[in-house]
């Protein structure tokens, strides 16, 4: 209990020091849209915020990285490139994503898990890769998605919650499930956010 | 949000307090990173004089004496160096080690993950996450998943002077540190960037006479390579350059 108080409690504290993080970030130029989901483990080149702009219901996976120059000629040139990064509005980036210096992405651009975003990608894309390039159209990917759905159990996110809460349920779950998955239905927010 | 206000933060009322704060803060840092690095060497690992190897680098601990970098190696963030592969380990009853061996002036990216029983430059760069796993050639460009070489340093920096006497450029002590930005600093940036290239000039050079930039390695015996001079650029909107700060000792 002790240590569970305790936990709590580093929580909170890292909670607090994440939104300074982001405050400070702001107050120094870089924009966060409204509805941005931010993982605290994402990756900012804090040095050159003011040049990154993260638009309206971006969402962003763990552990990405966001630089706003490429300064690997300075050595030898004595000069460093800068470049302004710009999530449009409802990206959706995966988790370790690599976003380098001087792209645009989407709006409404799905970045897989894992990729190296060196240049722009166009709107209404699903884009993956080293180096990223586009993949699909958003809409083949909804539909191919939606397809999907339609053949797989779907559990609404209260019954879903329930149902994880209890060993029973987690059982039923699993049985359901079988090893192709299925659909919580999402009611849209309930993560954390940030700015 | 908070609203942005000129270059300084909201920080405690008494602004030499913060300020006072904030530099214990970062020589405390300084001083955790340099035994760091001390431990390092201590246990056999090799780094060079002017290095810059930030604390978010991931070292292998217990095979560091495997992994030597030569003076002046740059590493961006998040680098991991692997100087064992014990993958098949289960199966063989056997860890796979390499050396990994930087020579001088290796400039690693972000993410970038080097394996065991490599070699890299001289004057080699590696794209942001990269993952080296066969040995890379001097003075090249390597890149990807595994690295290959896409270019030859020459081209490249070719390249980038191609770039360079088009852009903008903004010096290093006026430009280079973000505390320092005003509005008007920032929204100068933004309209250069809005018109081409934008690169920032003068930090390796501050660099070099210690009067800013990014914390490095000592150089007491290494002469690090000195960048070229830039060709002048006719009618640069450009700040007049503020007095050098003296060197003093």
């Amino acid at each position: 209990m002790v240590l569970d108080a305790l936990d709590g409690l580093a929580r909170r504290l890292g909670d607090l020091r994440t939104r300074r993080r982001f405050e400070v970030l702001v107050a120094r130029g870089m924009r966060i849209g409204r509805d941005v989901h931010l993982p605290a483990s994402t990756w900012i080149d804090a040095a050159h915020c003011y040049l990154i702009s993260i638009g309206d219901n971006c969402r962003l996976g763990e552990q990405c990285l966001i630089l706003a120059h490429d300064a690997q000629m300075d050595e030898f040139l004595d000069a460093g490139r800068l470049g302004r990064v710009t999530l449009h509005p409802s990206c959706q980036i995966g988790a370790r994503t690599c976003i380098m210096a001087g792209v645009d992405i989407g709006p409404r651009t799905i970045v897989a898990p894992n990729s190296v975003v060196t240049r722009t990608l166009p709107p209404d894309t699903v884009c993956g890769g080293n180096p990223a390039r586009v993949l699909a159209t958003l809409d083949e990917y909804l539909a191919a998605r939606r397809t999907e759905l339609e053949g797989l159990p779907q559990f609404d996110a209260e019954s879903f919650r329930r149902m994880s809460g209890t060993p029973e349920g987690r059982a039923a779950l699993a049985a359901a499930l079988s090893v192709s998955g299925g659909f919580v239905a999402d009611r849209g927010g309930g993560s954390e956010r940030a700015g | 949000m908070a609203e942005a206000s000129g270059p300084g933060d909201r920080g405690l009322p008494l602004p030499g307090v913060t300020d006072l704060a904030r530099r214990a803060k970062g020589a405390l840092e300084a001083a955790l990173r340099r035994r760091e690095l001390e431990r390092l060497r201590e246990r056999g690992m090799q780094i060079g004089e002017g290095v810059l190897i930030p604390p978010d680098t991931i070292v292998d601990l217990a095979f560091c004496h495997l992994i030597s970098i030569a003076d002046s190696c740059f590493f961006g963030p998040e680098v991991m160096l692997l100087a064992h592969d014990d993958l098949a380990a289960p199966f063989l009853r056997a860890t796979r080690i390499g050396r990994i061996v930087l020579h001088e002036s290796c400039h690693i990216g972000a993410r970038a993950t080097l394996l065991p029983g490599i070699e890299i430059g001289p004057r080699t760069i590696v794209g942001a996450c990269s993952v080296v796993t066969e040995s890379l050639p001097p003075d090249s460009v390597c890149v990807g998943d595994p690295a290959r070489p896409v270019s030859t340093l020459a081209r490249y920096l070719d390249a980038h002077r191609d770039r360079l006497a088009a852009a903008a450029r903004f010096p290093y002590a006026d430009y280079g540190v973000v505390e320092r930005l005003s509005n008007d600093d920032r929204a100068a940036l933004h309209a250069a960037l809005d018109k081409g290239d934008a690169y920032i000039t003068g930090g390796r050079s501050e660099e070099l006479r210690g009067t800013g930039g990014s914390i490095r390695t000592p150089t007491r015996h290494h002469r690090p390579i000195p960048p070229e001079p830039l060709p002048a650029r006719p009618g640069a909107p450009e700040k007049a350059e503020p007095p050098r700060q003296q060197d003093r000792g």
